[in-house]
């Protein structure tokens, strides 16, 4: 941008001193051995701040958890610190834990803020799985990265690329299901046909879906399964099991003129996706990240549960509807959450005929996670109920159930890592 | 659930179509020509508690642009340029800068913006770890999505635009 000197000199004087408080920088590379800077959890009792370059890697300072309980009601999490992904599981629903082990024996970057973190899962017997991106140098590339433990999580086989196309371009966004039998499905975002296209003078919308699976204990992944063109490039995928065993994938799209709605896919096979359909019809028309990826979850009796944010002009907000023909046709919406406090990243979680909505609002001074429940398959709701709060940074809350009991799961700089078991409101 | 303030599509500028941005442009030149320069900033400053008061008490007396951004919103990235070359053209309009990166990429937001020809732009980064804050003091009905532009007019409510702008068009 062209300024005259004359303009300029007094504030380059202004700079000067104004520099004097300016913060050291810090560059990307060096983030590998920092801690983290998002969660910054210093509890009164705990001397080491995680900023400190003493902090050992721990569940309090770890980035954006994810949460899982496996069959015998043990709670696993996986989170980020220093250049790994961590491990560790208790068996109290989260008031012990036992130490971390790290996932990835050999550092490496890996995406943990925001709509990205590192994913856990625990089958049937036990295995536990974990994914994660790994950023490559330049910005917007990536490798999506699977590690397994098959002993109880001591120790982790070394980590696999899972996308077979090994461009340094964008494969990420990684999301993870498995089934009960141990079967690993694997969606992301995936910019390869993007960069043929425009290598070819072509242009070409946001970036594709993808997707992938492993047999139970085995360490290779199939060819990779292209499931649609012009995904959004930077929202979280939904994915949840279905009662077949077979993954549901729901993303958020770019349809026509960037009008960014939802899609979901099922699965016929394990290599066989049907044909997407459209779950939102909201029409938000913009050339934007929204940052906002949608929620899934899959009830025993096949029930699709699905929550997302979209901000149409006339539709607005954060947005429930449900499926009781496999996807193939949707409720009427059910629009939740106070927009004006700014109610964000939606999470779902079905049990049975019980329905948890969880959600983020923050009203000026604190933020707010808020849970709403229904107790007939999510045709009628009970009134929101703040679950918890915190006045400092904080993750997006995500809810996991430990058989029919739902949790919160959620990281606070302030408070730390905490589930919250939520209270089922009685049956009237 | 609706917000106050008017949501605008993003084309030609952005803007409320029922104003064109043409005879706004040359009506500010004439006002602004009185009024003191951008400012400008080798580096970004750091954007806390109080800094988007600070941002509008400090312009409030002419038109003003602002643009919050990140380096990892491939939309921002794209109109960085367009940007630039807009508002090259147009000083009468201050362009206040705001990456929602964080400190911890501070570097890696200085490099952007110098490729771009933005360096010396009123440049800001988030700089508290409380991201909710941030954004509410800015707009409480603003949820994240990058770009985010604002655009002030003395007399005027601010104007609110999600999305990609296509300053191209807007010059025409």
């Amino acid at each position: 941008m062209t300024y005259s000197l004359k303009r300029l000199l007094p504030l380059v004087l202004l700079l000067v001193f104004m520099c004097t408080s300016c913060a050291t920088e810090t560059k990307l590379d060096q983030a590998l051995s920092a801690a983290p800077a998002l969660h910054n959890h210093k509890k009164p009792s705990e001397a080491v701040a995680c900023n400190s370059a003493k902090a050992l890697p721990a569940l309090r300072c770890g980035q954006a958890p994810s949460a899982t309980f496996d069959n015998k009601g043990r709670l696993w999490v996986a989170w980020t610190f220093g250049g790994h992904v961590y491990v560790n599981h208790s068996d109290d629903e989260g008031i012990n834990f036992s130490p971390p082990v790290a996932v990835n024996s050999s550092p490496e970057m890996i995406s943990a803020r925001g709509e990205n973190r590192a994913k856990i899962k625990v089958d049937g017997k036990g295995r536990v799985h974990v994914s994660w991106t790994k950023p490559l140098k330049k910005r917007f590339t990536g490798d999506i990265r699977y590690s397994r433990s098959d002993d109880g999580g001591r120790s982790f086989i070394n980590p696999v690329t899972v996308n077979d196309n090994r461009d340094p371009i964008g494969h990420r966004f990684d999301s993870l299901g498995v089934s009960n039998e141990g079967r690993v499905y694997i969606a992301w975002l995936d910019k390869r046909d993007r960069e043929s296209a425009e290598q070819g003078g072509a242009s070409y919308s946001g970036a594709a879906l993808y997707y992938s699976y492993a047999e139970p204990g085995a360490d290779t992944f199939a060819a990779n399964i292209k499931i649609a063109d012009h995904s959004c490039e930077c929202c979280r995928i939904a994915l949840d099991i279905d009662p077949d065993s077979l993954p549901v994938l729901m993303w958020r799209h770019v349809y026509g003129d960037n009008i960014r709605d939802h899609a979901l896919v099922r699965f016929i096979t394990p290599n066989k996706p049907a044909t997407p359909i459209r779950v939102s019809h909201e029409q938000w028309q913009i050339d934007a990240c929204p940052h906002h990826g949608p929620a899934l979850s899959i009830s025993e009796d096949a029930r699709y549960h699905a929550v997302w944010f979209n901000d149409a002009k006339h539709k607005q907000g954060l947005f429930y509807a449900y499926s009781e023909d496999r996807g193939q046709s949707y409720s009427p919406t059910v629009n939740f959450g106070d927009y004006n406090k700014t109610a964000a990243h939606p999470y779902v979680m079905a049990v049975e005929d019980r329905v948890y909505l969880s959600w983020k609002e923050f009203d000026g001074k604190e933020t707010q996670i808020l849970v709403q429940q229904s107790k007939d398959g999510g045709k009628s709701w009970g009134l929101p109920k703040v679950m918890s709060s915190t006045s400092n940074a904080s993750d997006h809350p995500l809810l996991i159930k430990n058989y029919s009991q739902v949790f919160l799961s959620w990281q606070t700089a302030n408070e730390g890592y905490h589930v919250i078991a939520i209270e089922e409101e009685p049956i009237q | 659930m609706r917000p106050k303030e008017p949501m605008n599509k993003p084309s030609p500028f952005g803007f409320d179509q029922k104003y064109h941005l043409s005879v706004f442009s040359i009506l500010l030149l004439m006002v602004s020509s009185l009024l003191p320069s951008n400012s400008l900033a080798a580096n970004s400053r750091d954007f806390v508690q109080g800094s988007y008061a600070h941002i509008i008490e400090t312009h409030k007396n002419h038109s003003f642009f602002v643009s919050l951004w990140s380096i990892d919103c491939p939309p921002c990235r794209e109109e960085l340029p367009e940007m630039e070359a807009y508002f090259s053209r147009h000083q009468e309009i201050s362009l206040i800068l705001i990456s929602t990166d964080g400190k911890d990429l501070a570097a890696e937001v200085e490099q952007v913006l110098q490729r771009n020809g933005l360096a010396d732009a009123e440049s800001w980064i988030f700089a508290e770890d409380f991201v909710e804050r941030l954004r509410y003091e800015v707009d409480s009905t603003w949820h994240g999505e990058l770009p985010r532009s604002y655009f002030y007019s003395p007399g005027q409510p601010r104007q609110k635009i999600s999305g990609r702008i296509n300053f191209k068009q807007g010059d025409d």
